[in-house]
C-alpha cells in the first residue's frame, strides 16, 4: 500500500511509540528546528522529508509519524510495511513506555521486513538526572542489534544528530526493490498485472 | 512551600466533571438550612485543622528519611480503603476502616488513664450517635483523601516554610460565608476570634474553589495509583506483566510534577489570577494581535477575550464560535460565566454622560445575552448543577431587571437542562428511503453477515459508523483526551469508534482465515473488496480504511495465492483504493477526496487525531502568559470539520438484526491468526502444495 510511491532514492522511515512519548515533538523539532517557540505556527504536517548527504549523494528520507493514531492498532502494519527503517521512541521518565517500545521491537522483528533497521530512541533525557539508568536499555539494544539514541525534543539535544546518523545507517544505494513489502514473497500484484514486468511507477510525492 | 500557594497550584487547566461534585453541592445544603449544622461544620473544620497539624508533625518524623518505595507502602496503607466513586453506604463503612487506622496510630501515644470508658472505636461510637456529624464527615471525606496525599508525597511540606495560619483559614471561611450570604455567622466568627474580616472582591468563594481544585487533583492521583493502565484496546489482549508499582510510580511522579507537589524546574504556575474585566488595563501585556493584519487576536488574557466576544461595535462570528468551541481548553465554564456576568454589569466611567452610559450599557448587555444564547443553544454540554443554578439566578435577577421578556426566554432555554426531556429525535429525510435489501433468513438466529447483500452490508456498516461518529462531542477532542490513559473516560465515543474500527478489521481477517481452501478465501476477499467499493460510493472512508487494514494485517497480507487468484477487476479495485487511502504525505490523496466528496460522509478519524496531536504539541498553550488564541483557531478548524460531517445523516433504513451483528463481532487474536495463516499457506510453499 505504501512502498509503491517511493522512488529509489526516497526511503521510508516510520516513527513508532507509545502515547505522549514525544514522537510528534521530535518530528516538529527536526522539521522546523524549533520547539514550542513563541510564534504563530500552522501545523498540519505529520511527515517530513529529510535529506542527508551520504558519500556525496543525497539520500531522501521520508519520515512518517502516527502520533494520535496509536489506538488504531489494526492499522499499524500498514505503517511499517515498506519502511526500511523504524525509530521506536520511548520516554525515559516513564518506565511503561519502555515496555511498549519493547513490544514494538518484537512486533517489528517478527512481522516486518527482517532487514529493517530499528533504532531505539530514549527521549526526554532532559528529565533524567543520572545517565546510568540507560544501562539496561543499552544492554537491550545490544542484544537485539538496535541502534540507540538519546534525545531531548525539549532542548533539541541529539535530535537532528539522531536523524542524520540514522539515515547514514540505512542501506544506501539499495532501492526499494530490495525492500519489498514482504521479503519472502514477490510483488505478486505487479507480476500478475504486468506479465512479469515490474511497475515502474515514479513518485507521486511532490 | 506556602500552603496557600500549594492549594492554588493544584488548580489545573484540564477540567473534568469531578465525580464528587454532588458531594460538594450537598455540602452546601445543611449550611443553608440551619445554623447548627453550619457551626458543626465549622467546628469540624477547625478540629480537622488541628488534626492535620498533629498528623503532619508525626508524619514528618516517620517519613523524614523515606524514599519512594517506602512512600508507596505507606500510600497503600493510607489510601487503599478509600473509594471516591462509590455510593454513600460504602463510604460509611470505609470511613470506619479509616478511623480505625487513625485510632491505632493514635494509640501509640500515652493515654490518660480514665477508668470504665470504652475507648475502642470511639470515632465510630460518636458517629453512630450523632448522625449529623456522620453525614458531614462523609461530605468532607474527599478532603481527607487529599490531605493524606499531601502527607504521603510531601511529608516535609511545612519544613522551612510558612504554614496556613489559623487566621488565613478563618479569613477563607469568612469569605466563604460572605459569598453564601451568611453575614451573621461572619460577625460571630469575628467576635469570637478577634479577627477582622477583610473584604475581598470576589464573587466566588475562594475556599470553595481551592477545595474543589485540590479534590480534583487528588482524584487524578488516586486514579493513577490504583488503576492499572488500560489494556482493553490492545488487539492481542496481552497482559502486561510489569511491576505495576513502577508504572504507577512514574505516572504519579509525572502528575505530581504537574500539580506542583514535587518541584520541577519546567513547571510554571498554572493558576490564573484575573482582575475584574472592567479593571484590567489595555496594552500589549494583555492582548496581542497578529502581525499580519493587526486585527486578529493572537493571544490575550481571558478578560480581553471575553471583552472582544462582547464588543460593543460588533463581533466576528467566527471568533465567537472558535471561542465557544475551545474555551474549555483554557478555562472553565464557571469562570467564563463569571466573566460574562462581570461584563454585564457595566460600570459608569466619569467621562461619560448618563445618556452615553445608557447606550453603552444597552449595547454590552445585548452582546452578553447574545453570547449566552449561542452558548446555551450549541456549546454547553453536560453543564453541572452549579452552572445551571448560576445561570438561573443571573437570568431571574440581573437580566430580568434589565429586559424581562428576554429573561423569560432564557429561563425556558435553561430548563432543558434541568428537567430530563423525553423528546425523541425524529430524523427527517429529504429523499425517499431506498428499500433495504433484506436477506431471506433475516429472522434466523443463524443469520450471518455473509447472507446480506454487499450493498446492504455497506449501508448498515455506514449507519453503524455514522451513529457513533455523530455522537463524538467537542470535549472529547480537546486536550488530546483520547490519548491519555487518565482522561480516557472523557472520550467515550472516540474510543468506541476506534474500537469498532479495530474490531471490524480483525473480524475481516478472522473471517478470511476461517477457510482452509484458497478458492474460498479468494471468494471471501472478493466479497470484502466489493463491500469496499460500495463503502467508497457511500463516502464511508472510515470503513473503507478499516477493510484495507483488515486485508493488510500481517496474517492476511502474506496470503500470496489467495490474492493471486482474485480476478483482475478486484485487484485493480484494491490497488485503486490503496492509492486513494495511502497514508503518504499525511493522507494527501484521501484529504483531497474527502474535500471533494458530497456529504453525507464518514471521514477517517485518525487523520483528525494526528492533526490535533500536532497542533497540540507544536504550539504553546500560552504566549508570554497570555492565552494563545491562534492555537485555538487551528484546533477549531479541525473540530469544525469533524462537526460538519456529523450534521449530515445518511438516509437508509436501519435493520436491527444486522446492526446487532455488527455490534458484537467475533474475532480471533492477532497471534492465533498469524499461526493459522502460516499453516494454510506456509512460507515458500508452492501452489500445488496447498489446497
Amino acid at each position: 500500500m505504501t512502498s509503491k510511491f517511493l522512488t529509489e532514492v526516497q526511503q521510508k522511515v516510520v516513527v513508532l511509540g507509545d502515547f505522549s512519548v514525544g514522537k510528534s515533538s521530535l518530528i516538529l523539532r527536526v522539521s522546523k528546528n524549533e520547539f514550542l517557540e513563541e510564534q504563530e505556527s500552522t501545523i498540519g504536517a505529520a511527515f517530513i522529508n529529510f535529506s542527508v548527504n551520504v558519500d556525496n549523494k543525497p539520500n531522501q528520507i521520508q519520515i512518517w509519524d502516527t502520533a494520535g493514531q496509536e489506538k488504531f492498532r489494526s492499522l499499524t502494519p500498514i505503517y511499517y510495511r515498506g519502511a526500511i527503517g523504524a525509530i521506536v521512541v520511548y520516554d525515559v521518565s516513564r518506565e511503561y513506555s519502555f515496555q511498549t517500545a519493547k513490544e514494538w521491537v518484537e512486533e517489528l522483528k517478527e512481522k516486518a521486513n527482517p532487514k529493517l533497521i530499528i533504532a531505539l530512541c530514549a527521549n526526554k533525557i532532559d528529565l533524567l538526572e543520572e545517565k546510568k539508568k540507560l544501562l539496561k536499555e543499552k544492554e537491550y539494544a545490544d542484544e537485539n542489534g538496535l541502534l540507540i539514541y538519546e534525545t531531548s525534543a525539549k532542548t533539541g539535544k541529539g535530535v537532528t544528530e539522531m536523524f542524520v546518523d540514522f539515515s547514514k545507517n540505512l542501506p544506501k544505494d539499495q532501492g526499494r526493490e530490495i525492500f519489498n513489502d514482504d521479503f519472502f514473497e514477490e510483488e505478486f500484484f505487479n507480476i500478475e498485472l504486468h506479465n512479469g514486468e515490474k511497475k515502474t511507477e515514479k513518485t507521486i510525492c511532490c | 512551600m506556602d500552603a496557600v500557594k500549594f492549594l492554588e497550584s493544584l488548580s489545573c487547566k484540564n477540567l473534568v466533571q469531578p465525580p464528587y461534585q454532588h458531594l460538594i453541592s450537598k455540602k452546601k445544603k445543611p449550611k443553608q438550612k440551619d445554623k447548627k449544622t453550619k457551626n458543626q461544620l465549622l467546628a469540624e473544620r477547625k478540629k480537622k485543622l488541628i488534626l492535620i497539624n498533629r498528623k503532619r508533625e508525626r508524619n514528618r518524623k516517620i517519613h523524614h528519611n523515606s524514599d519512594f518505595d517506602k512512600l508507596n507502602e505507606n500510600k497503600t496503607q493510607f489510601v487503599e480503603p478509600l473509594t471516591p466513586r462509590q455510593g454513600g453506604e460504602k463510604l460509611i463503612t470505609e470511613n470506619k476502616d479509616f478511623s480505625k487506622f487513625y485510632q491505632t496510630k493514635g494509640s501509640k501515644r500515652p493515654l490518660i488513664k480514665e477508668p470504665n470508658v470504652d475507648r475502642s472505636n470511639w470515632k465510630e461510637q460518636i458517629l453512630n450517635k450523632h448522625k449529623k456529624i456522620k453525614y458531614l464527615r462523609e461530605q468532607i471525606y474527599p478532603t481527607n483523601r487529599c490531605e493524606s496525599f499531601v502527607r504521603i508525597y510531601q511529608p516535609c511540606l511545612n519544613k522551612n516554610t510558612k504554614q496556613l495560619t489559623n487566621e488565613t483559614i478563618l479569613q477563607l471561611i469568612m469569605h466563604h460565608m460572605t459569598a453564601l450570604g451568611h453575614h451573621k455567622a461572619v460577625e460571630s466568627i469575628e467576635k469570637e476570634s478577634n479577627i477582622n474580616y477583610s473584604k475581598k472582591f470576589l464573587q466566588d468563594s475562594r475556599l470553595h474553589t481551592l477545595l474543589r481544585n485540590s479534590l480534583k487533583q487528588s482524584e487524578k492521583i488516586w486514579d493513577m495509583s490504583f488503576k492499572k493502565l488500560p489494556t482493553i484496546y490492545q488487539l492481542d489482549n496481552k497482559i502486561h506483566n510489569i511491576k505495576s508499582d513502577r508504572i504507577h510510580k512514574s505516572n504519579i511522579v509525572e502528575h505530581l510534577i504537574n500539580v506542583g507537589l514535587v518541584h520541577n524546574e519546567y513547571n510554571e504556575d498554572k493558576v490564573e489570577k484575573y482582575a475584574n474585566i472592567w479593571e484590567e488595563p489595555n496594552g500589549k501585556d494583555y492582548i496581542k494581535y497578529s502581525e499580519k493584519d493587526g486585527k486578529t487576536i493572537k493571544a490575550a488574557t481571558l478578560n480581553k477575550l471575553v471583552e472582544s466576544l462582547t464588543n460593543e461595535s460588533g463581533v466576528d462570528s467566527k471568533f465567537l464560535h472558535t471561542f465557544l468551541l475551545t474555551y474549555l481548553s483554557f478555562t472553565t465554564s464557571e469562570m467564563f460565566l463569571t466573566k460574562l456576568i462581570q461584563r454585564f454589569h457595566v460600570p459608569r466611567s466619569k467621562d461619560k454622560t448618563i445618556d452615553q452610559y445608557k447606550i453603552q450599557k444597552r449595547k454590552v448587555i445585548i452582546r452578553v445575552i447574545n453570547v449566552i444564547k449561542i452558548w446555551i443553544d450549541k456549546y454547553l454540554t453536560n453543564p453541572d448543577q452549579k452552572i445551571i443554578q448560576k445561570l438561573q439566578t443571573f437570568f431571574t435577577t440581573d437580566v430580568a431587571e434589565e429586559m424581562p421578556p428576554i429573561a423569560e426566554q432564557l429561563v425556558t432555554k435553561i430548563k432543558k437542562y434541568t428537567c430530563k426531556s423525553n423528546e425523541i429525535k425524529i430524523i427527517k429525510y429529504n429523499e425517499k428511503l431506498p428499500d433495504p435489501i433484506v436477506p431471506k433468513n433475516i429472522f434466523s438466529p443463524q443469520l450471518s453477515l455473509f447472507d446480506v447483500a454487499e450493498e446492504e452490508i455497506a449501508r448498515q456498516i455506514t449507519l453503524y459508523d455514522y451513529n457513533i461518529y455523530s455522537k463524538i462531542g467537542i470535549t472529547e477532542l480537546l486536550n488530546l483526551s483520547w490519548s491519555k490513559a487518565k482522561y480516557k473516560h472523557r472520550s467515550p465515543n472516540v474510543l468506541t469508534f476506534i474500537q469498532q474500527f479495530n474490531n471490524l478489521s480483525c473480524w475481516i481477517a478472522t473471517e478470511i482465515l476461517k477457510f482452509y481452501r484458497v478458492r474460498k478465501r479468494t471468494n471471501c476477499v472478493t466479497y470484502f473488496i466489493n463491500v469496499a467499493q460500495h463503502l467508497r460510493n457511500l463516502n464511508n472512508f472510515n470503513s473503507l480504511i478499516t477493510i484495507f487494514s483488515g486485508l493488510n494485517c500481517s496474517s492476511i497480507h502474506r496470503l500470496k495465492y489467495t490474492f493471486q487468484e482474485c480476478s483482475t477487476r478486484i485487484i485493480e479495485l484494491k490497488n485503486k483504493f490503496e492509492i486513494e487511502m495511502a497514508s503518504d504525505q499525511s493522507y494527501k490523496q484521501y484529504r483531497k477526496l474527502l474535500h471533494n466528496a458530497n456529504p453525507p460522509c464518514v471521514p477517517y478519524l485518525g487523520v483528525y487525531l494526528t492533526d490535533l496531536t500536532f497542533i497540540e504539541d507544536g504550539n504553546p498553550d500560552k504566549i508570554e502568559k497570555l492565552i494563545n488564541f491562534s492555537k485555538r483557531r487551528l484546533v477549531y478548524a479541525v473540530i469544525e470539520e469533524i462537526q460538519r460531517y456529523q450534521s449530515q445523516p445518511y438516509s437508509f433504513q436501519s435493520i436491527h438484526q444486522i446492526q446487532s451483528l455488527l455490534g458484537k463481532l467475533d474475532f480471533d487474536t492477532e497471534s492465533n491468526l498469524y499461526k493459522k495463516s502460516l499453516l494454510y499457506e506456509p512460507r515458500k510453499a508452492k501452489r500445488e502444495d496447498i489446497k
